[in-house]
């Protein structure tokens, strides 16, 4: 499943989003993504069926973002 | 019924900004709010910001900005998604937008330099009739000059005998003369002109017209009630509102070109319809611009409509001839005292014209003569 992460200089995430098919569900937008603020970077994510199965807020807690692979990678405890 | 979409999180303390976006459509009013997905473990604590901003420990969005872009088809919201609380918090967006009217199908050939909406009042002749140009971005030709036409289309009737009535704000190449332009016809045949109606405007700073300056084009009447339009005052404005130029032409007794002789009362007509288009000066032209962009407007004393086509009640069956590569945006299906419409010069293409596809004629603005600018009787 591809996500796109939203992160700050350290990697760590500010914001995760699964958008989804759109006209499916009912929006009438065609587009819609996250808007990177200052000091923080978006990054494509496509994420193992084991990440993609856990809820969003697991991730936050226990990875962060590999700027360099553009991929989660596990905090250090 | 409100849509609910997307799978999303947002980390604690955080601000994620957001952008919606979609085809342009007037009335368009889009509702968003975020349902949470995940609790947020929060006491409902509130505050105000040092600005003032009262906000929740909770989570919140900030008001929607709105961005046009530039060539008029996508409107983009943007909003920002708060976590105010100590955990993160997972959400979905609940949509449930509202529309206004519908839009107006655009003609046949587009919406573009001289093909555009016509407005009306039911056929009823248009009284107080204010048309004007705001530029928001500097207007610029490289060739063929440009004008502003607000054409208008008579009404119909055994003692009407002026179909179409041009009023224009014109300038030639490299030139930074206004001209302020009444031109009249009985016909669309070249030899059916009455009057071609020339009078110096204003003097631009440069060739290009500063953002921040407005034309407009007020309709002059008789005072009998019927709507007849006897010509037209005409005012350039700069970026400060302070005028720097003022023009009136009234038609009644310049020449007539079909007679030579006095146009009189039998040659003014009321207006049932009135059509904005900007295009190259004159003689058909097609103008090339470089930058420009802004609002035409057209107020009266009725409640206007939007047309698609030229209305039935009206007998002049063409359009005008010049051309730019220019753009308008949509309207939408309203009746309202004034109407408001967003141009922009689109450089797609090379700056190539915008061509009009339907059948109408293309009916060409003349050139200014001596007589037009009254160096001669």
């Amino acid at each position: 499943m591809n996500v796109t992460v939203v992160h700050d200089e350290h990697g760590e995430i500010v914001s995760i989003a699964k958008i989804g098919d759109l006209a499916k569900a009912g929006s009438k937008f065609t587009r819609v993504g996250l808007v990177p603020g200052a000091g923080q970077k978006a990054v494509d994510v496509e994420l193992s069926e084991e990440l993609a199965a856990r809820p969003l807020r697991e991730l936050h807690a226990g990875y962060k973002v590999d700027a360099t692979s553009a991929s989660l990678v596990r905090k250090e405890r | 019924m409100a849509s609910e979409w997307g799978s999303n999180s947002i980390a604690p303390g955080s601000t994620a900004g957001w952008y919606f976006s979609r085809p342009n459509l007037p009335g368009f009013l889009p509702v968003l709010q975020v349902m949470p997905l995940s609790p947020s473990f929060a006491n409902n604590d509130w505050e105000l910001t040092g600005g003032g901003y009262p906000y929740f420990n909770q989570l919140g969005i900030s008001t929607i900005w709105s961005e046009l872009s530039d060539d008029l088809a996508t409107a983009t919201y943007y909003m920002e998604v708060q976590n105010n609380s100590n955990n993160t918090i997972e959400y979905a967006f609940l949509e449930a937008d509202s529309y206004g009217p519908a839009l107006v199908a655009a003609p046949t050939g587009g919406l573009v330099s001289n093909s555009n909406y016509f407005l009306d009042a039911g056929g009823a002749p248009l009284t107080g009739v204010v048309a004007a140009i705001d530029f928001s971005v500097d207007f610029e030709s490289s060739a063929n000059g440009y004008s502003f036409q607000f054409n208008c289309y008579s009404t119909e009737g055994n003692a009407i005998t002026t179909e179409w009535q041009q009023y224009v704000i014109y300038a030639s190449p490299g030139s930074t003369q206004l001209w302020a332009r009444i031109d009249t016809w009985n016909g669309t045949a070249a030899a059916d002109e009455l009057n071609r109606i020339d009078q110096a405007l204003a003097n631009l700073p440069s060739t290009t017209i500063p953002a921040g300056y407005t034309f407009t084009i007020s309709l002059t009447y008789t005072n009998d009630g019927t709507g007849t339009v006897t010509g037209a005052t005409y005012d350039v404005t700069d970026e400060n509102g302070h005028s720097i130029g003022s023009t009136t032409i009234t038609i009644v007794p310049h020449i007539l070109r079909t007679t030579n002789h006095p146009a009189t009362s039998a040659n003014l007509a009321p207006i049932a319809a009135a059509s904005w288009n900007i295009g190259g000066d004159y003689g058909g032209n097609t103008a090339t611009l470089t930058s420009g962009a802004g609002i035409v407007t057209c107020s009266a004393d009725n409640g206007l409509s939007v047309s698609t086509n030229e209305p039935s009640y009206t007998d002049f069956d063409d359009g005008t001839a010049e051309n730019a590569n220019l753009i308008f945006g949509p309207l939408a299906e309203f009746s309202t005292t004034s109407v408001a419409q967003s141009f922009v010069v689109t450089t797609e293409g090379g700056n190539a014209p915008q061509i009009r596809r339907d059948g109408r004629g293309r009916h060409v603005l003349p050139a200014p003569d001596a007589a037009s600018i009254g160096t001669v009787d």
